[in-house]
This record gives structure tokens, C-alpha cells and sequence, in this order.
């Protein structure tokens, strides 16, 4: 028998192909005093929150109106005069430093019964005792939109409502699930519905439910305010934080697609988009309905036309231009599916004609390809590598500075599934994504899985189809949250 | 215990020996007696307290921690007081202290002169090797072959095995149909069904570029892969286009030999009745190892093969269930999947798919239109801040070594081939 060489082809010694790894720090946010920090917590805890100190945002006293049974309306009061104080923490969970005029946030808040709407016992029995489904969750809806029609009508209106729900509502209308003949089956979820009527009132919302306020949620105290007030402080009109070191003048736009409600064809979409500026101050906007069928066009996610992408730009650079008060000196795309040639030409067409720079991009949350490291640990946050062609970035993991690994799953990579423009480097446009995870107001998590601009186009979506075609959705990013 | 002197030193001097309360710059050093000639004023206040019951106390700062530099703010006696009186705790909190002392200093050091060092407290970079979950193609059939088809079904196809081993994956497309054996020879295994001599050649490359084709392509591979796992014993979930063990008898659990990451053999559950822990009752519910696989482009003509472990949920051992009708056990069980947990499960597949072999290897027929994937998983190295060598868990990436058999498999099935072809195409056809 004689040896025979390995075959040349086959050589499994020289594995090809092999990942190039950076590592992007974990961007730092902005506070009051320009203090800088990378965490949302320890940043406001020590300087105060970003408006404070840096524009005529800050709230220096809140108005807070209250809606629920008499018992809950009590029990809210309280509770948030409470954590409004401060809430201690333990290993795991920073201290919520409080509410107060001086410290934590650096505001107070006030209560007065002319805010309050209660819910009567009768008006809720008769919502509560609907057979119907369908019935009981618009009965609910009307009873609810009433109160924040009386509240709107008062001389003093407060800055911002709690909604208190009991369990018997959550049980009985939480969600509806019907079908009509005109529009097919329909999914409704009340928390979206209620965020959609009191958008009619100009009422920024908080929903809290009972378990939150008597102890049966078992999340951490100081978790629960953290997210509570950061959340009341952007809807308030305050930023929490800024991104700190995005390029100034940037337009950073996220296309998300929904299916209207009320349309019989299960073909129908309408786009949505939601611009940022480099302080994180937000904007969402309603495009046009279209059809997309997807055994016709062999995607299930949607595509603009080169006219639908040219009308959805032309839209958002009008709209930033009067809200901002400026020209954006340079545009950044993400859309979670690639950008089809008509959707690159509309896109193109209309950002040429006005701005010098701009890249479009699309990022896909996937779970093909991972990194493994041999650690009980997964990779870090802010770890970027190249597999061949594709480009991945992982905005979940492993958090050095925090000793810490954020999520249960063994964390996934975004990937880079199209880059069109090209205006900016790849690690600038990277580093960018890994700055805007960190701008969900609605929590003070350090970081997320998708940047602002696309994280919440479903939950927007969700909100926004329950607003008529007829009427004007508003744009401010705090009526969604 | 005391605070130990070069703490002490630290803190006066970076804080200038001026208390550190906003606005206050009390200079906490005075003229003294002729004997004394230096009075010290300030204060070293406590952030977090000395003891667990005084001010700020109750942290898991350990005794030598709590008298470190780091938990320590210079004060005057009047602010010391304040920050640590009774009716203030709640405004003087520890990451309000910290932020009082930081600022501080930085207004020392600038009036120093010194330039501020934002990076300097990044931990220190390290070099790190990571692995993937990603197998490297290492050669891809060349050609595809489309002829005319008579058959409208792909049922009605019935491929006949002309040597042993091969494996005959086929689609059928606008009436072709597509193999990745050479249907002009009239001895391949679609004799019966195409028409050879209106066969259609197409290099593999030409494909990949046309979107639509690619499709195609992908498809074909996916054909590949059902063959290779039904070899294996592998079950198809079409639902979730997975692979996935089955009881080979009903109601007995399952489990496979292979070399797992730290020794040479050991075996694995692969089908299994969980039990209560507390009382060792069996669970309603089985669960079956599965994995997903996909092969995809990565550029620049390289094509890899993708593994991802799942868990596949069963009533009885065959019949599917969705996790949400057997409540969060099985989600938490699912989503409990930790970054090592991932790394011994993609190890099991690769062995098992590549049967501890360097290679998975899909057998075409003829040397050059054979699909091998290497079980080498992919890696590379990384320079980043590390995750703390306590949470190291044990990993030697096993390299398989070719034996006469593997290396006879890799040439190609046919004894007939002749190496001294290689690179020359159409030397290759005029051999058939
Ligand atoms: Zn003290
Ligand atoms: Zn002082």
C-alpha cells in the first residue's frame, strides 16, 4: 500500500474564508452638563438628564391626569408619589435615583383631582357585561376616548396621562379578534388603540397596569421606575440623553411598512418613516398605501416603487426641513430588506437633489451565522466582522464595562444585507447603527437589538393603522411610545 | 480599619486639597503653629460608608473596597456633614458623590494644566481567537445539467442508482430537468425520463450571478442536503425546514455516538423524554435534537454551510407540537441555549454530519462535480476588551485527520479517476 498525497482541493488545514474582527466601544450618551457616560442609568443618576442644563426642554414641574376606577386612580397617585422619591436598588439593579426637584430628574410632579377621570362603576359594567367580543372592545374604546374628550375640554389640561387598567379590563378588551366581510380578520390590541385616540387629544399616555401598581409584578422596583420615568421625561418633551458624537446634520431614516386596518385585500400596505436628528429628536410619518403581493413578486417583505420612494423622501426632507429647522447635510437609510433598483432610483432621485451626502443601508436581524466564543459569555457588544462579503454587527452580547450579558438567547449579529451610496465608511455607518440602539427613550436599557429608525416601525405601525386614512397622524415620536 | 496612606495621598492630591462641594473651594490646608506648620482641614468622606448602618451603607463594597480611594470624596467638615446628614441621603446619593468628586478633579486637573483622558478608563484590549457556526465550502460541483423532461412530477422521477453511494438530487424547471450529473451519457441516472441529447450545460458560476437561478441553485443544494440527512437517519420537518431525530422504536429515547469537545467518545441524547427533577415523573412532551442548515453565498464565488441547532417538540415522540401549547418550560428550555451550550451543539452536528471525518461529503459521481464542505469550523481572531478569564469554559478545537478511507472518499468515488487531469476540462470529458 503506498501513501498518497492529500488531495490539494480538499486541504482542510488552510480554512478559507475566516472572519476579520473589530471591536467598536460602547458608544457614550450625553447628560446634563455635557456629562458623558455609556450607561442611561448611571449617566442620569450622576448629572441629571440632558435637557436639564442643555435646551428650554426640561420640565421643571409635570401635570399628571389620571384615568381609571376610583380605587386605581388612588392607588397610581400613590404609587407614583412613592417611586417618585426614589427607589433602592440591589446587585443587579442600579438605584432609581427619584422624581424630584433636586435630584434624579430635577422636576416635580403635580396632581390635581381637575385632571382626573374616573371610571364609574355603571359605565364599566356596561362595557365589561358586552357578549361580543368585537362590541365590548369598541364599547371600551368609546368609554376611554369620552374621558380624554372631558379631560381635553377642561380649562387646565395636565402635561400627561396615566392610564391605570384593571385586570378585568386587560381580561375582557385587551385585544379583539373578528372578521367582517369588508375587511377580513382583524387582530386589535388596546394598548395601540388607546395610544391612536388619545393622539386626537394631543395627550401623551402611559399605560400602567394593576399588577405594576400593587406589587404582583415581580420585575425589580427600581427596574420598574427607571423605565417608568425615563419614558414620562421624553413624553414630558425632555431628552433623557443625546447621542453623543453623531456627525451633526444628519437625517437618519427608518422605512418600515404595515397593513392597514379596514382594507379587505390582504395585499395592502402603507409605509411608514421615521427620521431622527444627531440629538435622537424624533419624527413619524404616514407615506402612501400600496398593493404588494408577495406570491406575484416573490418577496413577503414590501418594495417601493421608484415613484413610492421618490414621494416617501420627498416627504420626510419637507417634514425635517420645517420640524428642525434645518437642511439635512447628509441622509442615512435603514430598512430591514434590501433595496430593489426601482426603491434605490426614488430614493436617489429625490436625496440627490437636495443633500450632498448619503448612504442607504439594510440590516437583517438574523440567526444563520454566529460567533461562538469559548466563554460562558457570548461575544461582546459592538463586535463587528466580515465573513467573506457579508457584514455583521453585534448590537447585543456581552457588556464589558457592565460585567454583563444583556438578553436570555444566545445573542445574534445584524447583518449587513445591502449598502447602496457609499458616502460614509462602513465602520462610520456601523458605529452610527451601534450609537442609535441606544436611543429608545422608552426604557433605560443600555443598549437594543435594532437601531431607533427601525426598532419600533411595528409598533408604530400598529398605532398608526388605527388612525383613519383622513386624519393627520402627528409626528412627534413621543405619541407612539 | 483605616484608610490606608497612599489612598489618602491619592485623594488630596487629585482633588487638589480643595473640597470637592460644588462652589465651595474651600482650600483645606492652613498656616499652623511654627512646630505644626501645616493644619489639615479637609475630610475624607465616605461615599459609600465605612460601616453597612451608616450613611450610603448598604452595598456590596467589601471593607478594603469601601476605604479605597475610589469610594472616598475630600470635603470641608461643614459639606461633610451635609452629605451625610439624615434628612439628605436621598439627595446625596453614591452616583451623585461619584459625579461630584469626578467633576472636581476634572476642574483640578484643567486648572493644572493637564489634558483631560476620556479613553482612560476603556479596559485594556486583548486578543481573542472566536469561532462560527459556519462550515467553509471547500468545492462546489462545477456544472449543471438541464434536459428536457418527461415527467411533470417530481414524484414520477425515479433516479436510477448507477454507482453506489451517489446521490442524485434533481429539480425540475420549466420543463427541464436539472442534475448535477451529466445528462448527455445516456447511462445517467434520468436515462429513462430526459432527453440526453438536447442536454444543456451550465457552469455552477454563471448561475450564482442571476438572481433567479440562484434560487434554483439553492434549491438544488437543499435537495443535496435532504439526501445527505435521510442517509444520516435524519427526518425532514417541512414546517420548519429542519432536520431532526426520531425514536427508532415508539416510546424509547435515543442517543448517538460522536467526539464531543473534550474527550475522544462519548454519546448524546438525541430524542428524550424530559423528567421532573424533584420527583423524576416524565414530562407530556419529547424533545428531539434538529438542526436547520443552509447553505449560502459569502462572495467572491465562497459558499458556506450554516448550522444551527434546534429542539424539536413532539407529544409522544413523533406527533409535532407548538411550544405555546406546553407552556414555558420548553420556551425557557429553548431560550436557555447559552453561548457554550452552542459551541458543543454545533460541535456534535459537524461530527455527526462529517461522521468525525474532516469533511462533509456529498457524492456526485465524478471527482470534480462532488460537494464538500469541510467540518473545520470557521474562525478568527478578534482584538476587543475580553470577557474576564473566569467565565473560560473548556474548548480544544478538534482538527480531523485524514485516514486512507476519508482520503479515498475525498479523490472520488471512482478508482478510475485519473489526478493527472486536474485542471484540464476537457480532458475530463472526453474520459466518459
Ligand atoms: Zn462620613
Ligand atoms: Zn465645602
Amino acid at each position: 500500500m503506498t501513501a498518497r498525497p492529500a488531495p490539494p482541493s480538499v486541504s482542510p488545514a488552510g480554512s478559507p474564508s475566516l472572519i476579520a474582527s473589530t471591536y467598536f466601544p460602547e458608544p457614550l450618551l450625553q447628560f446634563a452638563d455635557d456629562g458623558l457616560h455609556i450607561d442611561p442609568k448611571a449617566g442620569i443618576a450622576r448629572y441629571g438628564p440632558r435637557s436639564w442644563t442643555a435646551s428650554g426642554r426640561h420640565p421643571t414641574r409635570l401635570r399628571v391626569g389620571l384615568i381609571g376606577t376610583a380605587e386605581l386612580v388612588e392607588a397610581a397617585r400613590t404609587w407614583m408619589r412613592s417611586r417618585a422619591e426614589g427607589v433602592r436598588g440591589d446587585v443587579n439593579n442600579p438605584e432609581f435615583p427619584g422624581w424630584m426637584p433636586d435630584r434624579g430628574f430635577f422636576s416635580s410632579l403635580e396632581f390635581d383631582d381637575a385632571w382626573n377621570e374616573e371610571l364609574g362603576q355603571t359605565e364599566l359594567r356596561q362595557v365589561l357585561e358586552i357578549k361580543s367580543q368585537k362590541d365590548r372592545f369598541h364599547a371600551a374604546l368609546t368609554l376611554f376616548e369620552t374621558k380624554f374628550r372631558q379631560l381635553a375640554e377642561r380649562d387646565s389640561v395636565p402635561d400627561y396621562v396615566v392610564i391605570a387598567l384593571s385586570d378585568q379590563i386587560v381580561a375582557r378588551c385587551g385585544t379583539a379578534d373578528y372578521t367582517s366581510k369588508e375587511t377580513g380578520a382583524v387582530h386589535r390590541d388596546l394598548r395601540r388603540a388607546l395610544k391612536a385616540s388619545a393622539m386626537k387629544f394631543r395627550m401623551p399616555t402611559q399605560i400602567v397596569r394593576a399588577p405594576t401598581l400593587d406589587g404582583r409584578d415581580r420585575t425589580p422596583p427600581s427596574r420598574i421606575a427607571w423605565n417608568f420615568f425615563t419614558a414620562m421625561y421624553c413624553k414630558a418633551g425632555g431628552y433623557p440623553w443625546s447621542p453623543y458624537g453623531l456627525t451633526p446634520g444628519t437625517c437618519y431614516v427608518g422605512i418600515g411598512f404595515y397593513r392597514p386596518l379596514g382594507s379587505a385585500a390582504a395585499t395592502m400596505q402603507t409605509s411608514l418613516v421615521q427620521a431622527f436628528d444627531e440629538r435622537g429628536e424624533g419624527l413619524v410619518l404616514r407615506g402612501h398605501e400600496f398593493e404588494w403581493d408577495p406570491n406575484k413578486t416573490g418577496s413577503r417583505s414590501p418594495h417601493l416603487t421608484a415613484d413610492g420612494a421618490h414621494q416617501l423622501m420627498a416627504l420626510v426632507l419637507e417634514r425635517y426641513e420645517s420640524v428642525m429647522k434645518q437642511t439635512p447635510a447628509r441622509v442615512v437609510v435603514h430598512k430591514t430588506s434590501r433595496y430593489w433598483p426601482d426603491e434605490r432610483d426614488g430614493f436617489r432621485a429625490v436625496i440627490e437633489s437636495r443633500v450632498r451626502r448619503y448612504d442607504l443601508m439594510a440590516l437583517e436581524a438574523q440567526s444563520r451565522v454566529r460567533l461562538i466564543t469559548t466563554s460562558k459569555y457570548p461575544p461582546l457588544r459592538g463586535t463587528r466582522f466580515s465573513f467573506g462579503e457579508l457584514d455583521y454587527l453585534y448590537t447585543t452580547g456581552y457588556i464589558p464595562a457592565l460585567n454583563e450579558f444583556h438578553g436570555m438567547h444566545v445573542p445574534a449579529p445584524l447583518q449587513v444585507a445591502d449598502h447602496v451610496g457609499q458616502d460614509s465608511s462602513r465602520d462610520t455607518l456601523l458605529r452610527e447603527v451601534l450609537a442609535l440602539t441606544k436611543l429608545n427613550w422608552n426604557s433605560a436599557a443600555l443598549g437594543g437589538l435594532l437601531p431607533i429608525t427601525i426598532k419600533f416601525s411595528g409598533l408604530v405601525g400598529e398605532i398608526m393603522r388605527e388612525i383613519p386614512a383622513d386624519r393627520e397622524p402627528l409626528p412627534q415620536f413621543k405619541f407612539y411610545i | 480599619m483605616a484608610v490606608p496612606v497612599a489612598q489618602q495621598r491619592k485623594l488630596t492630591q487629585r482633588s487638589g486639597n480643595i473640597c470637592a462641594f460644588p462652589e465651595c473651594g474651600l482650600l483645606l490646608t492652613a498656616q499652623g503653629t511654627p512646630e505644626d506648620p501645616v493644619v489639615v482641614l479637609g475630610e475624607m468622606a465616605h461615599i459609600v460608608a465605612e460601616s453597612p448602618n451608616g450613611p450610603r451603607g448598604d452595598s456590596p463594597l467589601t471593607p478594603e473596597e469601601r476605604n479605597r480611594y475610589e469610594n472616598l470624596i475630600l470635603l470641608c467638615n461643614q459639606h461633610h456633614q451635609l452629605i451625610d446628614s439624615e434628612g439628605a441621603l436621598a439627595k446625596y446619593t453614591v452616583e451623585r458623590l461619584h459625579a461630584m468628586k469626578e467633576a472636581h478633579e476634572q476642574r483640578i486637573e484643567r486648572r493644572l494644566g493637564g489634558r483631560s483622558n476620556v479613553s482612560s478608563d476603556l479596559p485594556p484590549m486583548v486578543n481573542d481567537t472566536v469561532y462560527s457556526n459556519v462550515l467553509p465550502v471547500t468545492q462546489m460541483p462545477r456544472y449543471i445539467y438541464g434536459a428536457p423532461c418527461s415527467a411533470r412530477r417530481e414524484n414520477e422521477v425515479r433516479p436510477a442508482a448507477t454507482s453506489a453511494g451517489m446521490m442524485t438530487p434533481f429539480i425540475l424547471r420549466e420543463g427541464r430537468l436539472w442534475a448535477f450529473q451529466d445528462l448527455r451519457d445516456t447511462s445517467n441516472p434520468f436515462a429513462d425520463v430526459v432527453a440526453c441529447t438536447e442536454t444543456e450545460r451550465f457552469s455552477t458560476k454563471e448561475w450564482w450571478t442571476d438572481p433567479d437561478r440562484l434560487g434554483w441553485y439553492v434549491a438544488l443544494l437543499n435537495r443535496s442536503l435532504n439526501k445527505l440527512t435521510g442517509r444520516l437517519g435524519l427526518r425532514l420537518d417541512h414546517d420548519h425546514h429542519r432536520y431532526y431525530f426520531e425514536p427508532e422504536a415508539a416510546g424509547v429515547e435515543r442517543s448517538v455516538p460522536y467526539r464531543p469537545l473534550n474527550a475522544s467518545r462519548a454519546t448524546r441524547s438525541v430524542v428524550w423524554q424530559p423528567k421532573k427533577r424533584a420527583t423524576g415523573e416524565a414530562r407530556n412532551y419529547w424533545l428531539h435534537r434538529a438542526v436547520s442548515l443552509r447553505f449560502f453565498l459569502i462572495g467572491d464565488n465562497q459558499w458556506c454551510l450554516s448550522v444551527r441547532p434546534e429542539l424539536r417538540v413532539t407529544s409522544d415522540g413523533f406527533e409535532s407540537i407548538q411550544a405555546k401549547y406546553i407552556g414555558r418550560q420548553v420556551t425557557r428550555k429553548k431560550s436557555r441555549l447559552f453561548n457554550h451550550d452552542l459551541l458543543g451543539e454545533v460541535q456534535f452536528w459537524r461530527d455527526f454530519l462529517g461522521r468525525s471525518t474532516p469533511r462533509i461529503f456529498f457524492p456526485f459521481g465524478t471527482d470534480r462535480q462532488n460537494l464538500i464542505v469541510s467540518t473545520s469550523l470557521s474562525s478568527g481572531q478578534v482584538r476587543w476588551p475580553g470577557i474576564p478569564a473566569e467565565h473560560d469554559m473548556p474548548f480544544k478545537n478538534v482538527e480531523y485527520v485524514d485516514d486512507l478511507f476519508t482520503w479515498a472518499e475525498a479523490e472520488g468515488l471512482s478508482e478510475d479517476d485519473d489526478p493527472a487531469d486536474e485542471g484540464d476540462e476537457d480532458a475530463e470529458e472526453m474520459l466518459r
